[in-house]
């Protein structure tokens, strides 16, 4: 299992290491962006004239709080009215995707019988769903090293490491999901995601951070729907492994 | 009689294509079978359905006695090397060979490096696999088959960018293994290649056995 995860790992970064730099550096472009946006939007509130009576109410969801400073830098929410930040979220999210994708369907294009006559159906997938929850744990945390520095040097001093598990269990549950549609809807099922992942993030922006405002309730209900999830895409991922070989072209891997 | 391996009344089709038609087999254990036939024949598709990795529209392969589409099984004690080599560039070849031996962890170091030295590689062991030449690349596929002892090998064409010498190397190692008991499956465009080598020799012409 180890030296399986290993050669996952090697055969993803050595894939794929221009898109993780590409990744790293829109981060850092993305969170000085923000925090002239974020350091603007708090000059506003200082002025006291936005805080009058008819105003507060109206504002309070929109308020530049350094969490959502946090967030918006890591993609994990946005503002509903800008579309830099819906496309950078998107990407976030795509990455995500990609790393499922393309860690799941490595073997299956290239030389499957390698890896097929060593070991069952069943080891294989656990395997790989291993590979993928490490892996993006890995790509979660070097995101949030990158955003520690780059906050660091901008003289900004917060950290959420509640945020960063919430964060991994969002994107595992995600890719979860992802691998499970693959083989019966492959590049639609990319879409259904993206628009599932943004509905949720909107209803998220729009209602839950006025009814669980300190999360850990939250945080509960998003390990249960891991819980639900993981053991469904094992059974819906050993059901169509073989078909998926038929079908390796036709999903132009 | 009972047959390592058995293919029976073997269809496939993929998008209304049908790639094999009426396939039947019986291979016994200890013997070399080749399959020839031109480009597109089914040759690659024939073994990928052998090994496990293509389910037939209808029919059965049974191998040790087991159906492994019935039971949903991959075959035991079988390896393979089907269409092109594909290993990790920047490990050595002998790296590559010891994260596939460490999947099962039945065989030594000394084991994977006795498989690279039967194919000649012995020198190149170190080497990192991105820098190896195209037959380079074959003779460390065809290790990775050897190297852990199975019962059946099956091999799609070994013989490509192998120079002379060494097809003739492979070729007596195929044959050593052979009288050891295993049973081996060799597809390739090529006759010449396996005339000499094989018991039995199907030739395969739009999915179709045509003559054996």
């Amino acid at each position: 299992m180890k030296s399986m995860i290993y050669r996952d790992l090697l055969l993803f970064v050595k894939k794929n290491y221009k898109i993780i730099i590409f990744i790293i550096l829109l981060l850092v472009l993305k969170t000085i962006f923000n925090y002239n946006n974020f350091t603007n939007a708090t000059n506003n509130i200082n002025d006291s004239n936005v805080l009058k009576q008819d105003n507060i109410i109206h504002i309070t969801s929109f308020v530049y709080t350094e969490q959502l400073f946090f967030e918006r830098s890591l993609g994990l929410t946005y503002n509903i009215n800008d579309i830099i930040e819906i496309i950078y979220m998107c990407l976030m999210i795509s990455l995500y995707i990609y790393t499922a994708v393309s860690i799941y369907f490595s073997d299956i294009t290239s030389a499957p019988e390698q890896l097929f006559l060593r070991m069952s159906k069943k080891k294989y997938i656990l395997q790989k769903l291993i590979s993928i929850t490490i892996i993006s744990i890995l790509m979660t945390f070097i995101l949030y090293v990158t955003l520690f520095i780059t906050l660091y040097v901008l003289n900004v001093n917060y950290f959420n490491f509640e945020l960063l598990f919430i964060n991994i269990i969002y994107k595992i549950i995600l890719q979860f999901i992802v691998i499970a549609l693959f083989g019966y809807m492959n590049i639609f099922s990319y879409f259904v995601i993206l628009g599932l992942y943004l509905s949720i993030v909107t209803f998220k922006i729009k209602h839950l951070y006025f009814l669980f405002p300190s999360w850990n309730n939250f945080n509960i209900y998003i390990v249960i729907i891991l819980m639900l999830v993981l053991p469904l895409t094992y059974r819906i991922c050993h059901k169509k492994i073989v078909n998926l070989f038929r079908k390796e072209k036709m999903y132009g891997l | 009689m009972d047959y390592k391996i058995e293919v029976k009344d073997l269809n496939l089709t993929i998008k209304s294509n049908v790639i094999l038609r009426n396939i039947n087999l019986k291979i016994e254990a200890g013997k070399i079978y080749g399959f020839i036939g031109r480009n597109g024949s089914g040759k690659s598709m024939l073994l990928k359905s052998i090994c496990g990795l293509l389910k037939p529209t209808t029919g059965n392969v049974i191998v040790d006695s087991e159906d492994i589409y019935k039971k949903d099984i991959f075959p035991s004690n079988t390896r393979a090397f089907i269409d092109k080599p594909s290993f990790i560039g920047n490990l050595t070849g002998f790296e590559n060979l010891k994260l596939l031996a460490d999947i099962q962890n039945k065989i030594t170091d000394e084991e994977i490096k006795m498989a690279l030295k039967k194919c000649d590689l012995e020198g190149q062991m170190n080497k990192k696999y991105g820098k190896y030449s195209l037959g380079m690349k074959q003779k460390l596929a065809i290790a990775s088959v050897l190297m852990e002892d199975p019962d059946i090998m099956i091999f799609d064409e070994p013989f490509n960018g192998v120079d002379n010498k060494s097809v003739e190397k492979i070729r007596s190692i195929l044959l050593t293994e052979k009288q050891k008991g295993k049973t081996i499956l060799i597809a390739t465009h090529i006759k010449e290649d396996i005339d000499l080598l094989c018991d039995v020799i199907y030739e395969l012409d739009l999915g179709e056995i045509i003559t054996s």
